[in-house]
């Protein structure tokens, strides 16, 4: 369970750090760095699966066993068990947290196949228009088009073979439809639906901390606000203008809300407009801003991650010693060696845990 | 029939309607050819027409039969429409077409015949 408890650490510092950024900075800085920074935590709370694993392993018995090369101590170390570290308590928690992650998943997923299934039926539309949007606007997986009579909103889905769904039944206008497939195919362009995917998955394995569905909330508004501004790039006012219309015109229709698929009227439209409102000009000067904020949640990330490092020596020493019934400073293998020594020699390697 | 038929399960409908008693299987592979859907997706748009009681599915093959005539899916249509859009007053309906230009003279005069019948 360490390794949650050390990610959690890093989102206890970097989510309201991002947070009070977003809310002081919304509209100072490009909006498309606001999907970054959740992207460069997601990073944290993913990857360490495998590098925490890694260093449990190898790098701090493997630690211990070189401290213990050094007072020429192999042969008495016993080094414990990987197994004997689970209490009985600890499984308990494992497997609460393990019908959280099925839970959650599993909500998540069969509210999606319950859509998907609608959306399977959605026809092919038809037309000289979409098939020149087509070919101005390829890819290199095929993006298709399609209408449906159950649907409110335009909508993306697919991550592999993108489908950009239609209202049927709403009546959108050829000059409309392209500022809505410009920003649907935006998000495609983006992997947009993937990102989401991957927003799941957190709060799936993080369910328990609220911090993580404040995450997942607020980077899915950053999707939209990232999206909008992408299309709107180097466009004029009256592009602007007539775009953030559709957005209204369909804001009135309200879409449908789902998880899975990204919608073009999905998240409060008071900020997207604001946001839109502002000038790439404007926006250009926060840029610098930016670049900080981005430094900085990358800086903190690579804190958490260390810091977590050396806690993780810390905590399963310390595991070790209660688990054997000892006292700190008879750690096995230890025991003989003169102790002031051996925590002057972990000290100098860094670690701070043998203080008698 | 009371209940809407949505687009997709027209589509369906539209081949039956065309030739008349047609295997689930075929329905699949003509449905594949035209729009793309897939084998299971087709599966479910019938159930969901055998549900509303749209179409009638017997043995051998999976064969479906239209238990509505097209006509009837059309009046439903034109009905909720009505009702919907026109205060349930099917005179304004006509009187919007007729104001929409889109019509020939021929559409008008079959359209006056239409009323009169009424």
């Amino acid at each position: 369970m360490e390794w949650m408890i050390k990610t959690n650490v890093a989102v206890a510092v970097i989510v309201p750090c991002i947070i009070i950024a977003r809310r002081l900075l919304l509209y100072h800085i490009p909006g498309r760095t606001w999907p970054y920074l959740w992207k460069i935590l997601i990073l944290r709370l993913l990857c360490p699966f495998t590098v925490e694993l890694r260093l449990k392993n190898a790098d701090i018995y493997g630690y211990i066993g070189h401290i213990a090369d050094v007072f020429d101590l192999r042969e008495k170390t016993k080094l414990p068990d990987s197994h004997a570290l689970l209490s009985p308590a600890d499984g308990m928690i494992k497997v609460i947290w393990l019908i959280g992650v099925i839970g959650i998943a599993g909500s998540f997923i069969g509210a999606h196949l319950k859509k998907r299934k609608l959306y399977c039926m959605a026809l092919p539309v038809e037309g000289i228009y979409f098939e020149e949007w087509k070919k101005s606007h390829s890819l290199k997986r095929r993006v298709e088009i399609r209408k449906s009579d159950r649907i409110a909103a335009p909508l993306t889905y697919g991550v592999i073979r993108p489908v950009i769904l239609f209202p049927a039944c709403k009546d959108i206008k050829e000059k409309n439809l392209a500022f809505v497939l410009e920003h649907e195919f935006i998000h495609i362009k983006h992997l947009d639906v993937l990102f989401k995917w991957v927003l799941v998955l957190s709060c799936s394995v993080y369910w328990y901390n609220p911090l993580i569905w404040a995450m997942y909330f607020l980077a899915n508004r950053d999707i939209e606000l990232s999206c909008d501004e992408t299309v709107l790039k180097h466009q004029t006012l009256g592009y602007r203008k007539a775009y953030l219309n559709v957005l209204i015109d369909l804001e009135e229709k309200k879409a449908e809300r789902e998880a899975l698929y990204s919608s073009f009227c999905k998240y409060p439209i008071e900020e997207r407009i604001r946001v839109m409102m502002k000038t790439e000009k404007e926006k250009q000067k926060g840029m610098l801003l930016a670049l900080t904020i981005v430094s900085l949640i990358v800086i903190l990330n690579i804190g958490t991650a260390v810091k977590a490092e050396r806690g993780s020596f810390y905590d399963e020493d310390r595991t070790d010693v209660s688990e054997c019934g000892e006292e700190p400073g008879e750690i096995p293998g230890l025991i003989s060696c003169d102790e002031e020594y051996a925590c002057k020699m972990l000290r100098i390697k860094g670690y701070s845990y043998i203080v008698k | 029939m009371e209940t809407k038929l949505y687009d997709s399960e027209l589509k369906v409908m539209e081949i039956l309607w065309k030739q008349g008693e047609v295997t689930a299987k075929k329905i699949a592979e003509e449905l594949d050819r035209q729009i793309g859907w897939s084998k299971t997706t087709t599966y479910t748009v019938i159930k969901k027409c055998i549900n509303k009681g749209a179409i009638e599915r017997k043995e051998p093959n999976f064969t479906c039969r239209p238990l509505i005539s097209k006509e009837e899916a059309q009046k439903y249509e034109t009905r909720e429409l009505i009702e919907k859009m026109y205060d349930g007053r099917p005179d304004q309906l006509i009187a919007a077409l007729i104001g929409e230009k889109s019509l020939d003279q021929a559409g008008i005069l079959r359209l006056k015949e239409l009323v009169k019948d009424l």
